[in-house]
């Protein structure tokens, strides 16, 4: 049997176990089955990857001379292969703290699910508009679960959210248009490893690719919260169900970060490196900006809000350094982040559902009343700041150093950044756990994470965290000739 | 071509001066007077005016006039295909052109047979 | 003589024996003629599929052709027609409980002259058969007698309509008056290579003008939406969707086909088209946004996807000719089924105020899932077959280096979204009114509208059946029928 029949596999079993909620099996023991089952193909396509580069999927042979040439092409290679195992696993852990009692569990782990599946069919797919629709797939269960399961502003949040990415996306998708259209009449395709080899042989002209380069920078961006595309992030997180929030920080924003690595570097590089100021200009908005910001926050959920979209400027450090080293380090930053960040929200949406509120001036004493709690919380707050030992720690690392020779000052701010998120993180760790224990985990409702039932999705993702951190090289073995190749001219 | 809607030009023009002119003469010469409501009040041969003057009409007197104009205007087709007839004869297609004609009085048959039907024609129905 | 048999000719014949079996057979034995029009219109459109390549008969030959867009656009007609006959029967038409002949059978002349159009290649032509349209059209628009809101539209539609025919003669006058003629092929010949004159042009703009009204385009939209609201559902939807077609198919056939595909036309016309779109766009786009009666909201979802045809149109090219069409069938395919669904709002509560949707997903999931489905397809959101038709507007903007017209579109793309939204987010957020009415959807709705989700599904990922349709309706002359060459 083909190996690669694998890759649809990924897509089908998520589908699968839509459709049988949909027609009224149990939801969340139906979610958190096909979640597992999922990393079986994910096993599966790894080994190929790890042993030859690639593993591919889809019709052989280019239909350049259709009137609409899509075809349903799926492949991996060494920098997806990270971002599936994240996408996998994240999930698997959102289902996890996804809770049995919700209201409406059929639709609530319906919409999980689609987010997740839109996330890996980004990953996946090798054809544009695939790539392209598979991200949009996720748009409306998110609008969903924070307008129906979210918390606060939960209205606002989800319209500001859905309405900028897809404005986002649309920005995207002219740039994409733009992309294809660059390339030559005879050779036009939607399969981007075919374009990126097309346009490698006959680069877009320096002026257009400048353009191109600025609505990547602009489309892309709004998805990962670049500054000034950013406002519609940390509302719509601290609003989000935190399975929502775990899936869709962890996992869905790394689609922007992806994207720029795929096609914004290779196809448009003399633009990406005219546009590297500006680019610049905005992570220092997101380092400094939304780490002041960070500072001010008065609910843990919106500090964990602000301090995610912050963590990007630091990603995009690595992107513009131009070395293999601060590219890699992006990779691992992204995977350590999206660990990190899951690990969270988690731990917010535990609090808040044990403590009512998620306000620090209402917390305290987390630390003696619920100590496995507490662990978790420190364990995300020391990943988040950068600790040694954990995957950010790493990531962040490379990044500095890969980034100096290019960009010193930034550098500086990226410290400097380092520096306002221990602040806000540690401000935040210590109101919530120390100090007399609060009224409001005083109750009977205050208990800890009771049993293996609900700890084992933070213990899977602080394994993965401590993993990554320790031996950043699985991330960075096999996507080191991808990225090489990347920043070939 | 043009020069053939000379003489309609004219006629269009001839008749605009006419009743412009009227309306003008009148505005110039004529004396502006007083007005009172017995001036005001429509003129039925010195009677003072009875109902408002826009009553309501049974809608069969619409219907009759439609129909009517209706039946009229098929008539007009049937002229020029009077005319020409012979001479599709002679082309060796009578009998299709016939057919078409035949056709076309069906079809205004059956909206005849439809309004018969529908009680059109009958005066003392109600509705 | 076989090819009397077409499908123009059958309908005609169909509406007629409708109408003389309403007419001759007592009353109260009437009630299997509903049932009989269902089965001629799907008769018909099997027919339609098997038979729209066929050339027309030889007396029309100079009035009429047979070529790819007619191809293409008969089955659409019929098809509007069959789903119109569908509703119709269950419009609920106050005191009267079987629904009137009439109203059945006056589509059928409808849709005759929508398919005469499809294939016309003459300007005296495209009038008769566009009387045949719309003299219909204002008559089942006021059909229902009983309601104010009927008549008006009827009235309405009537002024507009007769406004609009006005311009497209006096168009046609001016045609002939210029190039002597009203066939496009001698247009063209006569007119080819040599600058346009100031007749031609003016003849155009008027020409343009009539149609604009037929397809809602601003600065001609304003009937749309009263009009739309008031007339009986089945009516509004044919207005919606095949009336609006045939006036792109008219625009396709003059301004890229024939008659006026010249480029001293087109150097004028293409920034009038082009601004129309624009303006169509966002007019129809924020407008929409407080609209709460979803026949209004409706009308200008349509009128904003008007736009999108109309920049589409101006690019001028190949690639935006197809993109028309295919936009046409995804506009079919997404609107309809909504179309089905306000009529079944408007039999259980008395009218399609957008507050009896709070709450439906959790009363009625599968008809709350397709018509989500059916939304975000019009919004253009991946993977729905929308998207498609949205990116191929984006693609022939971008490649004809319309810039303007592409960014205006994106916007408004994305305020489009934000009002396909609001009835999405009142059936999933919105918590149920206290008061639910008793009578429930009929179980048909769940299955329709769930069907039509997952076509939005299948072809938005796989739209390649539409694009074989777009590929069909470009080619110049066919032999053979729809199914295959």
């Amino acid at each position: 049997m083909n190996i690669a029949l694998a890759l649809p596999l990924l897509l089908a079993v998520p589908l699968v176990a839509v459709g049988a909620i949909a027609l009224g099996a149990s939801p969340r023991k139906t979610a958190l089955w096909a979640s597992w089952i999922n990393l079986i193909p994910g096993f599966l396509v790894s080994g190929v990857v790890l042993r030859r580069g690639e593993i591919f999927y889809g019709p052989e042979g280019t239909n350049l001379r259709e009137v609409f040439p899509v075809q349903f092409r799926l492949g991996l290679d060494g920098l997806s292969l990270p971002l599936l195992w994240l996408t996998l696993l994240v999930t698997v852990a959102a289902i996890g703290v996804a809770r049995a009692d919700v209201k409406r569990a059929m639709e609530y782990h319906i919409c999980l699910l689609l987010v997740g599946l839109g996330a890996l069919g980004a990953f996946l797919s090798l054809d544009l508009f695939y790539f392209f629709s598979f991200h949009e797939v996720a748009l409306i269960p998110s609008f969903l679960l924070i307008g129906i399961w979210g918390q606060g502003d939960r209205t606002g949040a989800a319209w500001r959210m859905t309405l900028y990415l897809v404005l986002g996306s649309l920005l995207l998708l002219i740039a994409l248009i733009g992309l294809v259209w660059a390339a030559p009449e005879t050779a036009r395709t939607l399969d981007w490893r075919v374009l990126t080899e097309t346009l490698r042989a006959q680069p877009i002209p320096a002026s257009q690719q400048t353009y191109l380069a600025a609505l990547l920078i602009a489309g892309f961006g709004t998805l990962v919260s670049l500054v000034p595309f950013h406002s519609w992030a940390p509302g719509g997180y601290a609003s989000a169900p935190a399975p929502a929030a775990m899936l869709h920080a962890g996992v869905l924003k790394k689609f922007g970060i992806y994207g720029l690595l795929r096609l914004a570097l290779p196809l448009t590089p003399l633009g990406w490196r005219e546009l590297s100021w500006i680019v610049g200009l905005m992570l220092a908005g997101n380092i400094l900006y939304l780490g002041l910001a960070s500072l001010a926050q008065r609910d843990f959920r919106w500090l964990l809000g602000f301090s995610s979209a912050m963590h990007m400027g630091t990603i995009f450090l690595g992107l513009i350094s131009g070395t293999v080293l601060g590219l890699g380090g992006a990779l691992v930053l992204m995977v350590g982040h999206g660990l990190s960040a899951a690990l969270g929200f988690a731990v917010a949406g535990e609090v808040g559902q044990r403590a009512g509120t998620t306000w620090m001036k209402d917390l305290g004493g987390l630390a003696t009343r619920t100590p496995k709690l507490w662990f978790y919380l420190m364990i995300a707050g020391m990943a988040s700041i950068g600790l040694p030992g954990l995957a950010n720690f790493a990531g962040e690392i490379m990044i500095f150093f890969g980034a100096w020779s290019a960009h010193p000052f930034l550098v500086g701010i990226a410290a400097w950044g380092v520096v306002l998120s221990s602040v806000a993180m540690l401000r935040a760790i210590r109101s919530i756990a120390t100090g007399p224990v609060s009224s409001a985990l005083d109750s009977k409702k205050g208990s800890d994470l009771n049993g293996f039932q609900e700890v084992w999705p933070f213990a899977l993702l602080t394994a993965l965290l401590f993993l990554m951190g320790l031996v950043p090289n699985l991330v960075l073995g096999p996507a080191r000739p991808v990225l090489e190749r990347l920043i070939q001219p | 071509m043009i020069r053939e809607f000379v003489p309609v030009l004219f006629s269009l023009g001839m008749a605009l001066a006419i009743a412009l002119g009227g309306i003008g003469l009148g505005i110039v010469i004529g004396k502006v007077g007083r007005r009172n409501r017995g001036k005001d009040m429509a003129y039925e041969c010195g009677k003072d005016p009875i109902g408002s003057p826009s009553a309501r009409f049974s809608v069969k007197f619409y219907l009759v006039a439609m129909i009517f104009i209706l039946f009229d205007i098929e008539v007009i087709f049937m002229y020029p295909w009077a005319v020409s007839l012979m001479g599709f004869k002679q082309s060796g297609m009578g009998w299709q052109v016939f057919g078409l004609m035949l056709a076309f009085v069906l079809l205004v048959e059956v909206g005849h047979l439809y309004a018969y039907q529908k009680g059109v024609f009958d005066w003392n129905k109600r509705g | 003589m076989i090819r009397w048999f077409c499908p123009e000719v059958l309908l005609v014949l169909t509406g007629v024996t409708l109408i003389l079996a309403d007419a001759l057979i007592p009353p109260g034995k009437k009630e299997w003629l509903p049932r009989l029009s269902i089965l001629l219109g799907i008769a018909l459109f099997i027919f339609t599929i098997w038979q729209s390549g066929q050339p027309m008969p030889e007396v029309w030959a100079n009035l009429f052709v047979t070529d790819g867009l007619s191809l293409v656009f008969k089955p659409f007609f019929v098809l509007c027609l069959v789903g119109v006959t569908l509703i119709s029967v269950r419009y609920p038409m106050g005191r009267e409980e079987v629904v009137r002949t009439e109203f059945l059978a006056l589509p059928f002349f409808s849709t005759a002259g929508l398919c005469l159009l499809a294939s016309a290649r003459d300007f005296l032509a495209i009038f008769v058969a566009l009387e045949l349209v719309a003299i219909s059209l204002y008559l089942l628009a006021a059909f229902h007698r009983s309601r104010a809101a009927s008549l008006e539209a009827g009235m309405k539609l009537l002024v507009m309509g007769g406004l609009s025919t006005g311009f497209l003669v006096m168009g046609i006058a001016w045609l002939y008056a210029t190039a002597g003629s009203t066939e496009f092929s001698r247009i063209i010949l006569e007119q080819a290579g040599r600058p346009a004159s100031p007749a031609l042009l003016f003849a155009v703009g008027l020409i343009l003008t009539g149609l604009a009204f037929k397809i809602a385009a601003v600065p001609f939209h304003a009937w749309a939406p009263d009009v739309y609201e008031g007339a009986p559902t089945p009516i509004t939807a044919f207005l919606a969707i095949a009336s609006k077609a045939a006036g792109f198919v008219l625009l396709l056939r003059i301004f890229c086909l024939g008659a006026f595909a010249l480029d001293s036309v087109g150097w004028v016309f293409r920034p009038i088209l082009l601004t129309m779109g624009i303006a169509t766009v966002t007019l129809g786009t924020l407008a929409a946004l407080p609209q709460r009666n979803l026949k209004r909201y409706l009308a200008y979802s349509g009128i904003a996807h008007a736009g999108y045809m109309l920049l589409a149109l101006g690019t001028w090219g190949e690639s935006g000719m197809g993109t028309v069409a295919g936009y046409l069938w995804a506009y079919l395919l997404a609107t309809f089924p909504v179309f089905i669904f306000v009529q079944e709002l408007e039999r259980v509560h008395g009218n399609a105020d957008m507050r009896h949707l709070d709450g439906l997903a959790q009363r009625d999931p599968g008809p709350a899932l397709g018509l989500t489905l059916c939304f975000l397809s019009m919004a253009g959101l991946p993977p729905l077959l929308g998207f498609s038709a949205k990116l191929s507007v984006f693609t022939a903007l971008w490649s004809a280096g319309e810039i303007p017209g592409l960014v205006v579109g994106v916007i408004m793309a994305v305020v489009g979204l934000g009002f396909y939204l609001v009835p999405i987010r009142a059936m999933y957020w919105e918590r149920e009114p206290d008061v639910v009415p008793a009578q429930r959807f009929p179980s048909f709705l769940v299955w329709i509208l769930l069907l039509a989700g997952a076509a939005q599904l299948i072809l938005g990922f796989q739209p390649r059946p539409l694009v074989r349709l777009v590929e069909k309706s470009l080619a110049p002359m066919v032999s053979g029928n729809l199914q295959g060459k």
